[in-house]
């Protein structure tokens, strides 16, 4: 398969269970080794490249489950986030005014340790901590899993937001409607290999695609 | 039984306790900190601070340094042994089944125990000698228990300001608390492992080089000490820092009163039965075991 994300877009990967989604993200972010095939980011090969290295490099990961340091306050895992590049001082003021404008919860919960906030806000946590060192490109997967539905819309307007800022993202998503909607591009995955692709708008109104992957 | 001597003695022999538990909580803070990053029980931390108490026993003598400036040249060179055997042992094994890290483990042991016992011999080895004792009340305290007391807190609290303020500190509890996640962050977990292993037996051969200015010790006490450890962190709660703290005040008073009121042959099997009795009834630690 054959797959491109072009900068300060949305592209989503959408497909049912088990179709190969985050394995795909884990394999470009280095936690898996592809058994063949070249991982290009901003031109530089990244194929089997650590992970600590792969984001290093200006990937962000935003991993399935909510996915937050427990122990740590929110400020603390979002100083996480900023690990690589924590010495920056202009960056750390910028990155936190960003993700304390785009998520006014977080900053009233600052001082709560992660593991006591609801799921919608560990949501909101686990994408602030991947958007603290400005990726160029950020990694969601499944954001919108065991969410109630107005967080839900929540989050992905606040990625569409995010878009604005010049980040791009990679969304994996079994909530397909709400993906493409938000997407430019989209991909629909199935058993490993890439069924359909075009712009997100056109795959929307596809008969095929409402019917097969949208059940609509 | 109501004389004041006897309260005074009581008195004693807890507070001597409670200076031996300083040197127990340095122990204890390196094999929960292993345990923390590397999700592994390291059954050899007991030969590792023999070793350091080895080394410190053997750069003092033959150097003729000052048995402090021995702990540090002892923690440096453990550091640098716990380096390798977790870049080329352990790092194999993680991930695999904790029985696996556990037999891996014990072969370290073996090797380090018998290898010492080759080299050394089954004598018993010491850098206690005679200091000043203070008299304050009723106590008696010699000064050589206090300093080593004051160090092993010292260096626990050391420490547990490393682990909370300074960004290695950071990547050491993002590793303990979510390995993936803080790959996801920019974190090489490998490199983490390996400085987690490295300070561990640091804390072990420190802990070790203290030990043996209040008493002597052989190529064997590693056996005896590994077990001690697991108790005290048992007890204060996996993980916890503050419970191992409490553990090893706990278990350094209740040694002490039991060899001073029974015999010494006693005292491990008072530590044991502690541990058992916090294992059936507060199986989560005495503080409740909160992670760090």
């Amino acid at each position: 398969m054959s797959l491109q994300v072009g900068p300060r877009t949305i592209t989503a990967l959408v497909g049912p269970n088990g179709a190969g989604k985050t394995t795909l993200l884990k394999a470009v972010m280095g936690y898996v080794p592809p058994t063949s095939g070249r991982i290009l980011f901003g031109g530089q090969a990244i194929t089997s490249s650590p992970t600590h290295r792969t984001v290093g490099l200006g990937l962000g990961y935003v991993p399935q489950g909510r996915i937050v340091f427990p122990h740590m306050t929110v400020q603390e895992n979002l100083m996480m986030g900023l690990y690589p590049r924590r010495t920056d001082r202009a960056l750390r003021s910028r990155a936190f005014d960003l993700v304390y404008s785009v998520f006014p919860r977080l900053h009233e919960r600052r001082w709560q340790h992660a593991g006591t906030l609801s799921g919608g806000e560990q949501q909101m946590l686990a994408i602030g901590r991947a958007l603290m060192t400005e990726p160029k490109l950020v990694l969601v997967d499944e954001p919108s899993l065991g969410l109630a539905p107005n967080l839900v819309d929540l989050v992905f307007e606040t990625v569409a937001k995010l878009k604005e800022t010049g980040t791009a993202f990679l969304l994996v998503e079994q909530n397909a409607v709400a993906a493409l909607e938000i997407a430019d591009y989209a991909y629909v995955l199935d058993l490993g290999h890439i069924h359909l692709e075009g712009p997100a708008g056109e795959l929307l109104k596809k008969d095929e695609v409402r019917q097969v992957y949208l059940g609509l | 039984m109501n004389s004041p001597g006897w309260s005074a003695a009581l008195l004693q022999v807890i507070v001597n306790g409670l200076l031996v538990g300083g040197v127990y909580a340095l122990s204890a803070a390196g094999l929960n900190l292993v345990f923390g990053v590397l999700k592994v029980a390291n059954i050899a931390h007991g030969d590792f601070m023999m070793l350091g108490a080895m080394t410190a026993y053997a750069v003092s003598l033959k150097l003729g340094l000052s048995p402090y400036i021995a702990m540090l040249v002892a923690a440096a060179v453990l550091a640098g042994v716990g380096a390798l055997t977790q870049r080329f042992l352990v790092e194999r094994v993680i991930g695999s089944p904790m029985f696996v890290s556990l037999l891996l483990l014990y072969a370290v042991s073996m090797v380090l125990r018998n290898g010492a016992l080759q080299v050394w011999g089954p004598t018993y080895v010491s850098l206690a000698h005679d200091s000043t004792v203070w008299t304050v009340g009723p106590l008696s305290l010699s000064e050589v228990r206090v300093v080593v007391f004051a160090l092993g807190l010292g260096l626990t609290l050391a420490l547990l300001w490393l682990l909370q303020k300074t960004a290695f500190g950071q990547s050491l509890r993002a590793t303990a608390q979510h390995m993936d996640l803080a790959e996801a962050c920019g974190i090489n977990v490998r490199r983490v492992r390996m400085q987690a292993f490295a300070l561990g037996t640091a804390l072990a051969a420190m802990s070790g080089a203290l030990l043996i200015m209040l008493f002597s010790v052989n190529p064997s006490m590693g056996e005896v000490f590994v077990l001690k450890g697991f108790a005290i962190v048992v007890i204060g709660g996996l993980g916890s820092f503050f419970g191992a703290f409490t553990g090893a005040m706990i278990i350094g008073v209740a040694e002490t009163l039991t060899s001073f009121y029974a015999t010494t042959q006693l005292a491990d099997v008072t530590v044991f039965l502690i541990f058992l009795i916090v294992l059936i009834f507060r199986p989560s630690g005495v503080l409740g075991g909160r992670a760090t």
